[in-house]
């Protein structure tokens, strides 16, 4: 790459609006702790949302906050409190960092920004099935209603219409028991509306992953990643379409004024699992300092919300749930990372294992194998956790990273 | 007795002897290998194929590292590992519910690493209420279907029916044995029992049945001397048959175990399936109404004003009252996310009940036995 006429500049302006947005929305969860003038309901995130904002429930999302105590390294405090209440170590960090923060709270300890008390708990085991066991924690913990929403994995000879259809059943279900909590009557034009925002989001958020397809990018996971947030938190509202709009344009400008986030990029990667929060900066400086640019990850799809439908919402959100990048077998994950190899023309990858999500690691080593055999392209399994950092050694992924960069140099010869 | 017990050992020792020389007695004969837990064997049996369980091995686990990542189960890792070994080969293919996150990726791994004829991954659901019930009944159809088509013969209703009082047959026996053994504390080792219920699972369900009925006859005259130890109830291990030197070691160290919820136990035999009526229907009565399970999840319990919060445990606790046991032993398995979830709340309720109980983590061939032994004597003081 002729790297004279690229200008660096790691900043994106959009950084600023996104903070923006995630402060208004935790202050104002906040603010209905004291008001309760809305219910809060905490919920995973791959389920159907929609229908809660469209009941006027504000939506926390204890990943997204597992993801923040990570990257501020108070997670491990969070999780030592589940420790001692009997919680394994090797159980889901996200899952601990919740149950941990939960009891925290509960027993007057001093908690990180705690997300606001919920009323409500909403869960859908398409990610995972541990985390409906964790739903039921959080509900034994508050004393508080949950809903599981079950939905089958994508088997080969399942028929997905029949899973969607299976999903809707159950959305019909929790609108029922919704207007009996609320006492509310459910109102499908309002459901209309947060569909109709939800896809103009999502279809940007769409556009922002791809524009990382372009040489070199504009901007680079660590960058983008934060942007996912408002696509899962904040969809329902139309100032999230506008700001990945804004964010379009800027990265379009990039590439336009020839301005990269990171010098000396020599080779594209691809990152599989759930980034490690607790280590962004020691991995970011260190794939810099290897000239290895980390370019996308099959994570994106988590986000990615596609099938809203604002003239369908029912029909849109049961297939955003069923269909979820999650609940795809590992034969189709293997398939669409080559995919993605190809589209965003990647050199190399890094699969990211993380002893406490089975469904997210077990698979990692028939993906990463399926990849090299039909690219070629190297790729090592590093070590390490989402949120604890006690999980996370430095010199063996540090050395693990070297020894990629020496591969694709070695190959590139 | 004893010999028939001795015969049941041996089939454990040598899990698929029986079923290789089954299959090589007729052409065309095919065996399936049913992944730990709730697969209903009933439906293979119709279809004129051998079901047989998948336990992990104690072997020292060589190969399954390097395609599985090491945070999944013993009885996962050790499973793969013996089909990494050839010890599969002989099946004609492999079938499992998706109980747990474990079971799911892994089984996709297994089918994409080593292919078998005939491989069906089966969804239960975990949220248990009607809403869910039209899935699960598609699942049972689409299961016979995929039988059907790859047997080349139709499942007719009635060979499912007359497999049904096969199989109910054979859980009533096993039940009848567990009453008496927590009627007559002693009358057979919790090893023989597991030994018991496991080989049932590996060889012919009419050969079994056999043997259990001739058990059964003879049971009557056998003496048992006064148990002197501590009753017991003992649970957890989820997908794994225990270890046999572990259960007689708690047993020698003065507790006798007189009930327990294994799946290679009470798990497996507590809950018939309706042999008249439409059986699609009766196998999903079955699932709807299968004991309490850390891998179900239970609507009413979560609704925000409920006093339950663990079936599970109500439902062991409930075994100890019957049996009017001393306490609970609990055996755990490394990476069991949904016991080690339920470990938490089980806790809570044996804690809330004053229920003495004894928690130990063990792997099939890992782990100091004298480290266990120590443990379960210091349980055994506090009695
Ligand atoms: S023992 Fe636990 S983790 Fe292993 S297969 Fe069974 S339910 Fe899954």
């Amino acid at each position: 790459m002729g790297e004279i006429e690229w200008k660096v500049s790691p900043r994106l302006d959009s950084q600023k609006r996104l903070g923006k947005l995630i402060n208004q929305h935790y202050n104002g969860a906040r603010e209905l702790e004291e008001t309760r003038a809305q219910p809060v309901a905490w919920v995973s995130t791959m389920s159907p949302s929609e229908i809660l904002w469209a009941m006027d429930f504000c939506v926390q999302y204890p990943e997204a906050y597992a993801a923040t105590c990570g990257a501020r390294h108070v997670a491990h405090a969070h999780c030592e409190i589940t420790e001692m209440h009997g919680y394994e170590r090797h159980l889901c960090t996200y899952c601990r960092n919740s149950l941990g923060s939960t009891l925290g709270v509960l027993e007057g300890q001093d908690i990180f920004e705690p997300l606001a008390r919920p009323d409500f708990l909403l869960v859908t085991n398409n990610t995972c099935i541990l985390i409906t066991k964790w739903f039921e924690h959080l509900s034994y913990y508050w004393k508080i209603p949950m809903v599981s929403i079950d939905c089958p994995v994508l088997l080969s000879g399942v028929d997905e219409r029949e899973i969607i259809d299976h999903v809707k059943d159950q959305c019909l279900d929790l609108i029922k028991l919704l207007e009996g909590f609320t006492g509310k009557k459910f109102d499908y034009d309002r459901f209309k509306e947060v569909a109709g925002n939800a896809k103009r989001s999502g279809d940007n958020y769409r556009e922002m992953i791809n524009t990382s397809k372009n040489v070199p990018v504009p901007a680079t996971f660590f960058d983008i990643m934060g942007h996912n947030f408002p696509n899962l938190v904040l969809r329902h509202k139309p100032e999230t379409a506008e700001h990945y709009e804004l964010m379009n344009a800027e990265l379009k400008q990039r590439i336009a004024d020839r301005i990269v986030s990171m010098p000396d990029i020599k080779y594209r990667l691809y990152w599989d699992g759930i980034p490690y929060w607790v280590a962004i900066r020691e991995l970011s400086e260190k794939l810099q300092s290897l000239g290895m640019c980390l370019v996308i990850s099959s994570y994106f799809e988590l986000f990615a919300f596609d099938r809203n439908d604002p003239f369908d919402p029912l029909e849109g959100v049961a297939a955003n749930t069923a269909l979820s990048y999650f609940s795809r077998s590992v034969d189709y994950k293997a398939k669409f990372t080559e995919q993605m190899f190809k589209d965003f023309k990647l050199d190399a990858g890094i699969f990211a294992y993380t002893i406490g999500c089975k469904s997210g690691s077990i698979g990692m080593h028939y993906i990463s194998d399926y990849v090299n055999k039909k690219l070629g392209a190297p790729m090592t399994i590093i070590e390490g956790d989402l949120v604890d950092e006690t999980f996370y050694n430095v010199e063996r992924n540090n050395m693990k990273l070297q020894a990629l960069a020496e591969m694709l140099e070695a190959k590139n010869k | 007795m004893e010999k028939i017990l001795d015969k049941f050992k041996e089939f454990c020792m040598q899990p698929y002897d029986r079923a290789v020389e089954w299959k090589d007695a007729e052409p065309n004969r095919k065996v399936i290998g049913c992944i730990p837990m709730y697969f209903p064997e009933e439906i293979l049996h119709a279809a004129g194929v051998l079901p047989v369980t998948l336990y992990g091995s104690d072997e020292p686990i060589t190969m399954g590292e390097h395609h599985l990542m090491n945070n999944a189960c013993h009885q996962v890792r050790s499973t793969f590992d013996s089909l990494l070994k050839g010890k599969y080969d002989f099946l004609d293919g492999v079938a499992a519910l998706h109980v747990c996150d474990q079971v799911r990726f892994f089984l996709e791994v297994w089918q994409l690493d080593h292919p078998f004829p005939f491989f069906h991954e089966m969804w239960r659901p975990y949220r248990l209420d009607n809403t869910n019930r039209p899935f699960l009944t598609s699942e049972l159809k689409r299961l016979i279907s995929h039988l059907e088509s790859f047997t080349g013969t139709e499942i007719t209703i009635e060979a499912i029916r007359n497999s049904i009082g096969i199989y109910n047959e054979s859980r009533y026996m096993m039940r009848k044995l567990n009453d008496i053994r927590r009627e007559r504390p002693g009358i057979i080792s919790a090893s023989d029992m597991v030994c018991t219920v496991t080989s049932s699972m590996l060889i012919p369900r009419e050969e079994h049945n056999q043997l259990l009925r001739e058990l059964l006859s003879r049971i009557d005259n056998v003496l048992t001397p006064e148990d002197q130890r501590f009753k017991m109830v003992i649970i957890g291990h989820l997908c794994d048959a225990p270890d046999e030197g572990l259960l007689n070691l708690i047993e020698n160290e003065g507790l006798s175990l007189i009930d327990d919820d294994f799946i290679t136990g009470g798990r497996y035999y507590a809950v018939d399936v309706n042999p008249d009526g439409d059986p699609i229907e009766s196998f999903a009565d079955y699932y709807m109404n299968m004991i309490p399970c850390t891998t179900y999840h239970y609507v009413d319990c979560w609704r925000g004003d409920s006093d339950k919060y663990s079936p599970y445990a109500d439902y062991t606790i409930d075994m100890l009252k019957k049996g009017q046991a001393a306490g609970i032993v609990i055996l755990r398995a490394m990476y069991c996310d949904p016991f080690d979830m339920e470990f938490v709340l089980l806790r809570e309720r044996l804690k809330e009940e004053n229920i003495p109980f004894l928690a130990l983590f063990i792997e099939k061939g890992s782990g100091s036995m004298e480290a266990v032994r120590t443990r379960v004597q210091a349980f055994v003081e506090t009695l």
